[in-house]
C-alpha cells in the first residue's frame, strides 16, 4: 500500500524530518532503511511506512 | 517496530537525562588531578603574546585545539580552572550526546566515562577531545539525509585541524561509504575542505607556507619514525578497545556493521601511530559508548556483561582525587615558576630547558630569549628546516640569558637530545646559582 505524503522521518535522538512529496524524498534522502532501526517513518494517516533507499533510489516505499 | 507511546515517554525523559550525563561526566576534570599538557598550553600563550604557529611557535598540530584555548586564555586568562571547564566541558558534550543517542543510556554513559578514566583521556590533549566530534559525525553519516551526510563528512573535516592523525576517523569512514556506494567524491570534498581553508587562509593571513611543512610535509617524510614509541599497556588496553568494538557490533548483527560508527571507531586504531597508546586512540571513546549502550539494548546478558565490566573497570581506575592539573599547579611546577619569578619580571626573557615544565613561560608570563617557541629538548623538531641551529646562533648572540638547566635523565629522556647545539651550549654555560643537584640558573656566555 503506498503511503500518504507528507511523511514524517522520526529519528531515535528525537529529530523529524518531514518530507512533503516523492520529489522532495529524493531530493533530501540519500540512503536509509527503515528496517535498520535508528528512525522510524510514519505517513500523513500516521501509518507506519516501510523505506528503503541506496544511492539517491527509492528501492521500498509502502506502508508496513 | 516500535510503539510510539515508548517513544514518546522517552522523548519526555530525555532533557533531564541528558544534563544529568553531561554534569557526571565533566565531574572527574573538577574532582581528579588532570593534565594542562604544554604542547597546547604554551602554544596557546605564545599565539595570545603575537607569536604564530608554525612561524615562531613551532609544533606539528593542526591549530584548532591551540587556537581555541589561546582565545578562551586570552579572554579569561590562563589558569587551572580554565582548563579544568575546558576538559569538562568537551565530556558533558560528549555525554550529553551519547545520552541522547544511545540506547540504555545509564549503561553507555556509566562505559564512557570509565574507559575514558582508564585511558588516561580526562586531559587537555586533543584526541580524547575530539571523541564527542567524532561520535556526533558517525551518527550524522549514519543518519541518511543528503544533508547529514555532508554534515557529518564536514565534521570529520573539523576534526582534521584539531589533530591531522583524525585524517585516520575520516578512512574508517571512506571504508564505509565505499561499502554502502555513498558519494565517496562529496565524502572526500567535505572532509578535505576545513584543512584546505586552514591552508589558504593561514598562508593569506601570515604569507608563509611553514603550515603546510609542518602539519603534512613533516609527518609523511618520516616525522612519525623519529617520535614512535609504544606504551606496553597498550597491548592489553587497545585489544580490550578492539574487542567491545568488534563484540558489540556483532551483537547487533548485520544492522550494525553497516552503520559508521563501528568503522570511524577502528579508524581511530590509525591515530596510535606514531604514538601508540590509549589516549591516541580516545577519539573512539564515545563512539565505543554508544555501541556499548546498543549492544545492551539488543541483548540482555550483553547489558549484565556490560554492568560487571564497567565496574571491573572502576575498580582499576587511579582516581587521583584532589589531585592538581599537572604542568600547572602541581608542586614541581609551582616551585620551579616561584625560581622564575625571582630571577625574570613578566615580559622578560630566559630559556628552559628541561625543567618542569615548559608551561613556566605561561605561568610568570615570560617569553624566549630568540623570539620562537619550540622545546629545546625536542630534538626532532630542531633537527628541520635548520631550527636549531637559527636558535643556537640566535642564543649565542643574546649573552647573559638566564638559562633555566636541567640535567637530561637518562631513564626517561631521550638521548638525542644531548645531540643538539642547544644543549651543547645550555650545559656549558656557566653555571649562576644551584637550585639542586638537577637543575641550576645559567647564563649565555
Amino acid at each position: 500500500m503506498t503511503p500518504e505524503f507528507p511523511i514524517r522521518l522520526i529519528f531515535d535522538d528525537g529529530e523529524c524530518v518531514d518530507i512533503e512529496s516523492p520529489e522532495e524524498l529524493l531530493e533530501k534522502v540519500d540512503t536509509l532503511d527503515s528496517a535498520d532501526g535508528g528512525v522510524w517513518v510514519r505517513d500523513a494517516l500516521d501509518r507506519t511506512v516501510t523505506l528503503k533507499m541506496r544511492g539517491g533510489t527509492v528501492e521500498r516505499l509502502d506502508v508496513t | 517496530m516500535k510503539a510510539g507511546a515508548s517513544t514518546i515517554d522517552g522523548l519526555r525523559s530525555r532533557p533531564l537525562v541528558i544534563v544529568l550525563a553531561a554534569a557526571v561526566a565533566s565531574l572527574p576534570a573538577f574532582l581528579l588531578a588532570t593534565e594542562a599538557w604544554p604542547e597546547i598550553v604554551v602554544p596557546a600563550y605564545f599565539t595570545t603574546r603575537g607569536g604564530v604557529l608554525y612561524e615562531t611557535i613551532v609544533f606539528p598540530h593542526t591549530p584548532l585545539l591551540i587556537l581555541t584555548t589561546a582565545l578562551l586564555g586570552k579572554l579569561f586568562g590562563f589558569s587551572a580552572a580554565l582548563f579544568r571547564i575546558i576538559v569538562g566541558a568537551t565530556f558533558a558534550a560528549g555525554a550529553a550526546l551519547i545520552a541522547r543517542n544511545a540506547q540504555q543510556r545509564v549503561i553507555a554513559v556509566a562505559a564512557f566515562i570509565v574507559i575514558a578514566l582508564l585511558g588516561g583521556a580526562y586531559t587537555l590533549w586533543p584526541d580524547p577531545l575530539l571523541a564527542p566530534l567524532a561520535l556526533a559525525a558517525a551518527l550524522l553519516l549514519e543518519r541518511g539525509t543528503k544533508r547529514s551526510f555532508i554534515a557529518g563528512a564536514l565534521l570529520l573535516g573539523v576534526a582534521i585541524i584539531t589533530k591531522q592523525t583524525s585524517a585516520w576517523l575520516a578512512i574508517g569512514g571512506f571504508v564505509w561509504v565505499l561499502a554502502k556506494r555513498r558519494d565517496w567524491k562529496t565524502y572526500l570534498a567535505a572532509i578535505s575542505l576545513p584543512y584546505a581553508l586552514f591552508v589558504a587562509i593561514w598562508a593569506a593571513a601570515f604569507r608563509t607556507t611553514s603550515h603546510i611543512y609542518w602539519t603534512f610535509l613533516a609527518l609523511v617524510t618520516g616525522h612519525g619514525g623519529e617520535i614512535h614509541r609504544i606504551d606496553p599497556a597498550f597491548v592489553i588496553g587497545g585489544a580490550a578497545l578492539l574487542l567491545i568494538i568488534v563484540a558489540t557490533t556483532s551483537t547487533l548483527g548485520r544492522q550494525g556493521w553497516r552503520s559508521p560508527l563501528p568503522w570511524i571507531a577502528l579508524g581511530a586504531f590509525g591515530m596510535a601511530w606514531p604514538r601508540t597508546d590509549l589516549i591516541h586512540v580516545s577519539a573512539s571513546f564515545a563512539i565505543v559508548a554508544v555501541l556499548i549502550g546498543r549492544a545492551a539494548s539488543a541483548k540482555r546478558t550483553f547489558a549484565y556483561a556490560a554492568i560487571v565490566l564497567i565496574a571491573i573497570g572502576a575498580a582499576f581506575v587511579h582516581w587521583r582525587v584532589g589531585g592538581p592539573v599537572f604542568f600547572w599547579n602541581d608542586r614541581a611546577t609551582t616551585f620551579y615558576s616561584a625560581q622564575v619569578r625571582r630571577h625574570v619580571p613578566p615580559g622578560g626573557a630566559f630559556l628552559n630547558f628541561n625543567t618542569q615544565n615548559e608551561t613556566l613561560y605561561a605561568i610568570t608570563g615570560t617569553r624566549t630569549p630568540s623570539g620562537i617557541y619550540v622545546n629545546p629538548k625536542f630534538w626532532y623538531y630542531l633537527n628541520k628546516q635548520n631550527l636549531g641551529d637559527r636558535i643556537c646562533a640566535d642564543l649565542r648572540a643574546k649573552r647573559g640569558t638566564p638559562i633555566l638547566f636541567s640535567y637530561l635523565d637518562a631513564r626517561v629522556d631521550d638521548p638525542q637530545s644531548a645531540a643538539t647545539c642547544i644543549y651543547g651550549l645550555c650545559s656549558r654555560a656557566p653555571v649562576v646559582e644551584v637550585i639542586n643537584p638537577a637543575t641550576q640558573w645559567r647564563v649565555v656566555p
